[in-house]
């Protein structure tokens, strides 16, 4: 029962060729069916599928064609033959001439056979299908090569199913194998895709959306479901700017920034607004951005800044089917700090001491000690990054689901995530029994969901969704900060431990006392649990009755989320070590004097608490309208909804109400026109300001199906569409009630004789005339599809965005109120504009070898318009630091190389920026020529933090059992200045070992750092030399799996056990002069972002 | 469909967008209420800075002037001195001396209570008298700290609108600003209901016509400053004068004196009743009381606990101290620049190889010199061992040593250890009487020279502390020169010397460096003495007279002049 395998290489011709109509020549006498076949092979990009023991019954063929089209070539070769062929799509099926087995046919009606068959569709063998008998609860499913069987008389009729295809019932004619050729659905134009509330044809869909399926998320092992959107979505911007296991910081922008305000697009998880971050991947069908004023005018008020929407999956009438995943994967800091040793950073402060005109701090002979390592009590070369952080930790992942189901049907699945910290415990406490705790660093996380749709009556059905998750988390009661901050200690430290295993802390002169390793071992541990449930009921009647294609949907949802943190902290001993260099103690050596630091003292472990609680409950009532009459097809969506969020720490409730409105109307499956509207409030408005309708219009055109392109074989889609409208935000950066006053009385007053203590804080100055903001945006977009292969689609945007709520720029202090007292005004406006590309190119070349690839690459770019930005005075080269530039432009001092010697300092502009430069400083550029260097010399450098063109390219192969994916990402134009100085206490960056000296320059070595100094210098302004550019590409993903036989997994009754192992950030290609960084991190001071290499088995059942 | 119905009633009710009441309450409301009122009154008192041990790492202002050099600068980055040594101070960067907001948010609320007062709710008429004495005294401290920052600033009794026009808005001149003080100072005179002196306990730190007569005092004598009257305008000098005497005598005959102990002052809090031990203090910073845990880390290190040394001490300020027999100045001035060569009063008594011998008792209440005594720390008596190698040793490179080889000893209870918790109260001396005597010593010298008032002032003070009157017959300059000294040594540390050395227009003579004294061990217990340059300065040039407007400020005031220099 094998397949005959076509040859790669006569596939990779054929790529050449596809351009041109398909004309078959042949001229053969007396030639085998096989040879034939290899020919037409030779000269289309035909597949051909047929089992290779049937050619033996081939009669020869002798032909004489010359350029006749493929149709006519087959009737006449397989005029003479006991076959018949189906050609679909660019494949022909070949199989034994119906007529042939017909004559059996009678003996076996009403006789119980096992059938036997294969499922495919035009990429070859599909597994997991779902075969039914008609009429029974029988069934089974395909397995890994699509083979089935299943027990059925002739006669019997058998239903295939199959998520993304055409539902196909065949009956059975014969006890002869079948070829079951199943039909895509998601393909083309009847695909359907996800939409604010709803679902659309692919086809009919006018404004800019994207989307990604469950296949590409779980190609990230990521343990925060954001964190795989990155390079997926054209238009999507995702930076993870920690790697800190349960607080990934994921920043999302859709097409980039267009506000000064809140950025965040809204994400809503099945239709209502959730936390993305905790959902098991493994859950998720679908997730989809929208980003034109098309696709978000619906959501009105609150939809400027785009939106995500996530669809988890939901059970479909089947045979049950489970699924289990186990994963185990290893995490990796991408990058660590380059810190120098003990001997380069002892030389390098000597360096820094001498530059200042001091005596250098370390001896010759010293310096030999710390080189040799010979003793290393009294000269140590410690590496606190290492010592406080293991090489790698371990994440587990597992995942069991079950779905199917019939009148009742179900999606129910359990997940279990355990990630480690990659801080490290030290394993032997030194004999303190005191320490009977655990800080290590870990997260646990259990997520469990269960989807039921339910069909009540022919015309009711009722869905629940009910999902959480229990999260644990475990580490010492320490801020990641210190965490940090005191891996930076100089190699020379002693530590971390005295003899008699008591804590070292750094000297008195870098100011703060504490260690890693003591918060890490000794400060006791904290513990977080938290947990959520989120359930949504939503009932659902069909109102045919009062007209056709009339349906009315209602939903509640009500979710919590609780978090219980408990803190366990704990005084402990701490000792300074001096080494007394030059003395000589008993034993020869020079002796170590612990002083301990006063206060310190072990002592046990107190606890205090803390709680939190949200929760949010949300009402939708829906009215739907979808009828076709005639040419003309029109869709109606009516919503109305409340809700109420509850958020930690803010103790007034948020309130929102609102009404939304989609009409669609489409001629022919060709012209499309929208409107979408949302008429809502915002509570942050007074009265009468609150509400706001936010209307938009969009059409398009699918010209493909006109008459004179329609079922030409090159252009299969081609599409233009293009939407304008206004759409609001009321993200005003977490203030609330921005229209009231806020005058309170509180304690804490001066004088206790006066007013009871209290006093009466005027926090803010309220702005009855507030607005929302209004985003306009413009979108154009077309799609071109070629050859079924070839999928290009462009989308250009402009945005303007208006009445921007700021603060006044130009109001001074001298009004007496504090800055953040100062009401807003709705004054603002900013400009964004940009394009998205996307290119898909698939292509399958026989059912088991296929390649694909989805390439995006993205750009927007934003300009601040009008901040009400106070001028500076005309001396200034650049008087404004916001207006005219895009947001977040870095301001600095432009960098012209060192100063070698005093003279060149001398004769240069003086600088007047804090400490006089000295030979090895830099040098800036004198701007504005006044030959002072100071603030009104700085300039736009670099970019802002948030990259102006971002890409990603997916490519997978499949061949045979095995499957390859890949995802690149990149970001380009992108910036962000690491300070490398803040270090007077802490280690040097191994950059320093080519700092500037008199010595380095004379000899005339690379110079790739200023000269040092024990204290600020005036190469300590922000300047471009160390603005890195953050541009990157990475490999992001990377994913290799191969399918067990079926016979393999058959014996364990498994229809697919698939093995893979994946990957993310594997490799990383960037600009960053400073290797010890991440370019994606957020901030020095953040949790380093991590590389996980994983491996994984999925079995289905 | 039941749940339609129920949907449309919760959403009909009422307007759920709406805020949720949360006790947020109008301006009309406080000013009809009592309470509320004398509430906002408190508010009107929460920008009265910290002073003492609160320029960043709880630093002392001295440690930016001549009178020390910061163990912090140059080691620990960021710092204020490390800053303010470098010359860094820009009208972008004002470090830890910014305050330039805080006063008009105080000058604000100041405004609206005194727009308000006349019409609120006050249950008790003589409260209603207080309270307008209490924010007008308030307004003028407020105004008086930010002008001598900053100079003349526009005269401001009442709060600007929202939508005021700040385009042509303009500076007015140090002259106007302190009129303005005089006047609001001179109406909380006037109010027959403003306490001269707080009696109550629960009253503490609540503003009084003491205070007034301080606020008073010190703005007319700025005024009459080289600084603020280069032109020497002898009318300025008059008024000032007459104020401070008029200042003094009111504060005398309302029963202020000089505290008998001029080392014990320092360390405690003033006391309060009708009739306190502590007769001295005008005004004392009410919170937080930081003084007495700060100098337990900021010390000597050879006590368990210091942290960092701190400000230390300048030889410069060592010099300024009298000789007690004599009663003469020690060191008369400098040879040099870097102040190594001292000029030396032979007459004096002083001999530079024992310096610490016979010097002014306030020498020995302010500063802890190399064999000093501090205290008993663990059962031993410990002698200040800041000789090059001791334990409280010269070190420059380390910030838990003396840059100087001094340390503070004003201010420092020697008794407290860490853990102590709070048995020594000290508290920041805002405003004391011997401000007040010396303001008009000074201002009666420069407006009719040494009369007898003028030498009654300054002799008081150093009767205080058993030191000889100054001698007779001086002339104006000799007179003014022993002023200035006195005023050194007197409030040495109190955060005047700041000020003065700009208001006397002298910073580039003070403050280009300062230096120390290196005491190296000679065996057999003898120390040999030399001065060395503490640190140089990059902070002496005539802009740093003024501090620049923060350039936010000034790009949002056009019509403002920056000050010069800057």
């Amino acid at each position: 029962m094998r397949l005959a395998i076509p040859l790669v290489c006569l596939c990779c011709l054929q790529l050449s060729t596809i351009c041109y109509a398909q004309a078959i020549t042949l001229r053969v006498k007396n030639a085998s069916l096989k040879t034939v076949i290899k020919q037409l092979r030779i000269q289309s990009d035909y597949a051909f599928f047929y089992k290779s023991d049937y050619l033996k019954q081939a009669k020869p063929v002798t032909l004489d064609l010359n350029e006749v089209p493929m149709a006519a070539a087959l009737s006449k070769i397989f005029d003479q033959q006991p076959f018949e062929y189906v050609i679909k799509n660019k494949t022909i099926l070949i199989k034994y001439q119906a007529e042939s087995l017909q004559s059996d046919h009678g003996k076996n009606a009403g006789k119980q056979e096992t059938v036997r068959g294969r499922v495919v569709d035009e990429e070859g063998a599909l597994t997991g299908v779902s075969v039914l008998l008609k009429g029974t609860a029988k069934g089974t499913t395909s397995d890994a090569e699509g083979y089935f069987s299943i027990d059925a008389k002739v006669g019997d009729t058998l239903i295939f199913r199959n998520v993304g295809y055409q539902e196909k019932g065949v009956a059975v004619q014969t006890n002869a194998s079948l070829q079951i050729f199943m039909e895509k659905v998601a393909k083309g134009l009847d695909e359907v895709v996800v939409v604010a509330y709803g679902t659309q044809k692919k086809a009919t869909i006018t404004g800019a959306i994207a989307s990604i399926q469950t296949k590409e998320i779980k190609q990230s092992p990521a343990a925060n479901l954001a964190v795989t959107l990155a390079g997926r979505l054209p238009g999507l911007t995702a930076i993870q700017q920690s790697g800190q296991p349960g607080n990934d910081g994921v920043a999302l922008f859709l097409r980039g920034q267009g506000t000064l305000n809140g950025q965040n697009p809204i994400i809503l998880v099945d239709g209502v607004e959730r936390d993305i971050n905790y959902i098991d991947p493994n859950e998720v069908e679908n997730i989809t951005i929208l980003k034109d004023a098309s696709s978000t005018a619906i959501f009105g008020v609150r939809g400027a800044n785009g939106v995500v929407l996530v669809t988890t999956k939901r059970g479909v009438a089947d045979k049950p089917q489970i699924n289990f995943t186990s994963e185990y994967g290893i995490q990796q800091f991408t990058r660590v700090p380059n810190y120098v040793n003990a001997y380069d950073f002892a030389t390098l402060r000597n360096q820094a001491l001498i530059n200042d005109g001091l005596e250098p701090k370390y001896t010759d002979d010293v310096l030999e000690h710390f080189r040799l390592q010979d003793d290393p009590e009294r000269y140590p070369n410690n590496d606190f990054y290492a010592m406080n952080t293991y090489d790698w930790a371990p994440q587990k992942r597992f995942n069991l689901n079950l779905s199917g189901g019939n009148k009742v049907r179900y999606f129910v699945n359990a997940g279990f995530l355990d990630q480690d910290g990659q801080w490290k415990v030290d394993p032997n406490k030194y004999g303190d029994p005191n320490l009977d705790y655990d800080p290590a660093i870990f997260l646990k996380r259990y997520n469990f969901r269960s989807n039921i749709d339910a069909d009540l009556t022919s015309s009711l059905k009722a869905a629940l969704n009910v999902a959480g998750y229990l999260e644990k988390t475990n580490g010492p009661n320490a801020s990641l900060l210190e965490l940090l901050a005191f891996t930076s200690f100089p190699a020379v430290t002693p530590g971390p431990l005295t003899p008699d295993g008591q804590v070292i802390v750094p000297t008195a002169d870098l100011g703060n006392p504490i260690s890693t390793y003591g918060l890490i071992n000794r400060s006791g541990y904290q513990q977080g649990t938290n947990s959520n449930v989120m359930a949504s009921f939503s009932l659902e009647q069909d109102l045919k009755f009062i007209t056709p294609g009339l349906s009315t949907r209602l939903m509640a949802s009500f979710d919590t989320r609780s978090n219980y943190t408990l803190n366990a902290g704990r005084n402990y001993r701490r000792y300074y070590a001096t080494v007394l260099y030059g003395e000589v103690g008993p034993d020869g050596k020079e002796p170590i004097r612990y002083d301990l630091i006063n206060g310190s003292e072990n002592q046990p472990l107190s606890i205090s608490t803390a709680t939190g609680f949200q929760s949010f409950a949300n009402f939708q009532w829906f009215v739907n309208y979808n009828r076709t009459f005639g040419d003309h097809t029109v869709t109606g969506l009516l919503l109305a909804q409340q809700d109420q969020r509850i958020v930690n720490g803010d103790p007034l409730p948020y309130n929102l109400r609102g009404v939304s409105t989609r009409l669609t109307y489409a001629y022919r499956n060709r012209y499309f026109t929208e409107f979408n509207a949302g008429y809502n409030g915002s509570e942050q408005f007074k009265k009468g300001n609150r509400f706001g309708f936010f209307p938009s219009i969009s059409a398009g055109w699918l010209i493909s199906e006109e008459h004179f392109l329609k079922d030409n074989p090159v252009v299969d889609l081609l599409k233009v569409r293009g939407s304008y409208g206004a759409v609001g935000n009321d993200r005003l950066g977490g203030r609330r009630f921005l229209y009231l006053d806020d005058t309170q009385r509180g304690g804490g007053g001066y004088s206790g004789s006066l007013g009871g203590g209290n006093k009466i804080n005027e926090s803010f100055i309220g702005n009855p005339d507030l607005k929302w903001e209004i985003a306009k945006k413009a979108n154009i977009g077309l799609e071109l599809g070629l050859f079924h292969q070839l999928n290009l689609s462009i989308d250009v945007f402009n945005e303007n965005r208006d009445n921007v709520l700021i603060t006044r720029g130009t109001v001074p202090d001298i009004n007496g109120l504090p800055i953040g007292a100062l009401p807003p005004v709705n004054i603002g406006q900013v400009k964004n504009h940009g394009y998205e590309i996307e290119l898909n190119y698939n292509k399958s070349f026989n059912p088991e070898f296929s390649i694909l690839s989805k390439i995006n690459f993205n750009y927007a770019k934003n300009k601040v318009v009008f901040a009400d930005e106070a001028m500076r005075p005309t001396d200034y080269t650049y008087p404004y630091r916001v207006t005219g530039f895009p947001i977040g432009q870095p301001f600095g001092y432009i960098n012209d190389g060192f100063f070698n010697t005093q003279e060149e300092i001398d004769q240069y502009a003086s600088y007047n920026i804090g400490r006089a430069p000295r030979p090895g400083d830099f040098r800036y550029l004198d701007v504005n020529g006044d030959n002072i260097i100071d603030e009104r010399d700085q300039s736009p450098i670099g970019f802002s933090n948030i990259p102006q063109y971002t890409f990603g390219a997916a490519f997978g192969v499949n061949y045979k059992g095995f499957d390859l994916s890949v995802l690149f990402q990149g970001v380009l134009n992108v910036s962000q200045y690491f300070d490398m100085y803040d270090q007077q206490g802490g280690n040097y960056f191994s950059q320093a070992l080519e700092s500037w000296t008199p010595e380095r320059y004379a000899a005339g070595s690379p110079i790739n750092f200023p000269a040092l100094s024990t204290s600020a210098t005036a190469s300590q302004q922000v300047n471009t030399y160390f603005l890195f550019r953050k541009d990157f590409i990475r490999l992001k993903n990377a994913e290799i799996g191969y399918i067990l036989p079926h016979g393999w997994s058959e014996k364990i009754g498994a229809s697919k056990i698939r093995f893979y192992a994946n990957g993310m950030n594997l490799f990383t290609w960037d600009k960053m002069d400073l290797k010890a960084f991440d370019p994606e991190l957020g901030s020095r001071f953040n949790y380093p972002i991590y590389r996980i290499v994983n491996f994984g088995v999925n079995v289905i059942f | 469909m039941v749940l339609y119905g129920c949907f449309c009633l919760y959403s009909c009710k009422k307007d759920p967008l709406d805020m949720t009441p949360n006790g947020r309450i109008s301006l009309d409301k406080v000013f009809s209420d009592n309470d509320l009122t004398a509430s906002y009154l408190n508010s009107v008192y929460g920008y009265i800075p910290l002073y003492g041990a609160s320029y960043h790492s709880q630093s002392l202002l001295a440690a930016i002037t001549d009178e020390s050099s910061d163990a912090n600068a140059g080691i620990i980055g960021g710092v204020l001195s490390t800053n303010w040594y470098n010359g860094a101070l820009s009208a972008n960067n004002l470090f830890a001396m910014n305050w330039y907001a805080q006063y008009w948010q105080g000058i604000r609320q100041a405004n609206i209570f005194l727009d308000n007062i006349e019409t609120a709710t006050v249950n008790d008429p003589k409260n209603r008298s207080r309270w307008r004495g209490e924010a007008k005294v308030l307004r003028a401290f407020y105004y008086l700290e930010l002008i001598k920052q900053f100079g003349g600033m526009p005269v401001q009794e009442e709060s600007f609108p929202l939508d005021f026009d700040y385009t042509t808005l303009q500076r007015a001149s140090f002259q106007e600003g302190v009129q303005f003080i005089v006047r609001n100072c001179d109406e909380a005179l006037g109010e027959p209901d403003l306490p001269f002196r707080i009696q109550n306990p629960n009253e503490r730190g609540r503003f009084t016509k003491a205070i007034a007569l301080a606020i008073k005092s010190e703005a007319l004598l700025f005024n009459a400053s080289p600084l603020w009257n280069p032109e020497n305008d002898p009318a300025k000098w008059e008024n000032a004068a007459i104020g401070c005497k008029q200042a003094l005598d009111q504060l005398v005959s309302n029963g202020y004196a000089l505290y008998p102990d001029y080392e014990a002052y320092f360390k405690r809090e003033s006391d309060v009743s009708n009739n306190p031990s502590d007769k001295e203090t005008i005004f004392e910073i009410l919170n937080p009381d930081n003084m007495r845990f700060i100098f337990v880390t900021q010390t000597i290190p050879s006590l368990a606990g210091a942290v960092q040394a701190g400000a230390g001490p300048s030889q410069e300020l060592v010099d300024s101290y009298d000789m007690k027999d004599s009663g003469q100045p020690a060191i008369l001035g400098y040879q040099d620049d870097d102040h190594l060569q001292p000029i030396i009063n032979a007459t004096s008594g002083y001999d530079e190889t024992k310096p610490y011998e016979g010097r002014d008792p306030r020498f020995y209440a302010t500063i802890f010199y190399n064999g000093a005594y501090f205290s008993n720390i663990n059962g031993t008596d410990h002698y200040i061992e800041s000789y090059v190698g001791g334990a409280d040793g010269l070190m420059p490179t380390v910030n838990s040593h003396t840059h100087t080889g001094y340390y503070l000893r004003k201010f420092i209870d020697t008794d407290l250890r860490q853990g102590d918790g709070i048995i020594s109260a000290s508290k920041w001396k805002k405003y004391r009487l011997a401000e007040m005597y010396l303001n008009l010593a000074e201002a009666e010298n420069e407006a009719n020279g040494p009369t007898s008032t003028a030498y009654e002032a300054i002799n008081a003070i150093r009767k205080r502390v058993q030191m000889p009157d100054l001698p007779p017959g001086l002339t104006q300059d000799e007179f003014r020169d022993r002023v200035h000294r006195e005023r050194r040594v007197e409030l040495a540390f109190e955060e005047h010397r700041f000020w003065d050395v700009r208001r006397w227009k002298i910073l580039s003579e003070t403050d280009k460096q300062v230096s120390g004294m290196r005491w190296i061990e000679q065996g057999n217990g003898t120390f040999a003495g030399s001065r060395f340059v503490a640190d140089h300065r990059n902070a002496w040039q005539d802009r740093f007279l003024l501090f620049p407007i923060p350039l936010s400020e000034l790009s949002k005031l056009p019509a403002f002049e920056q000050n010069p220099g800057w």
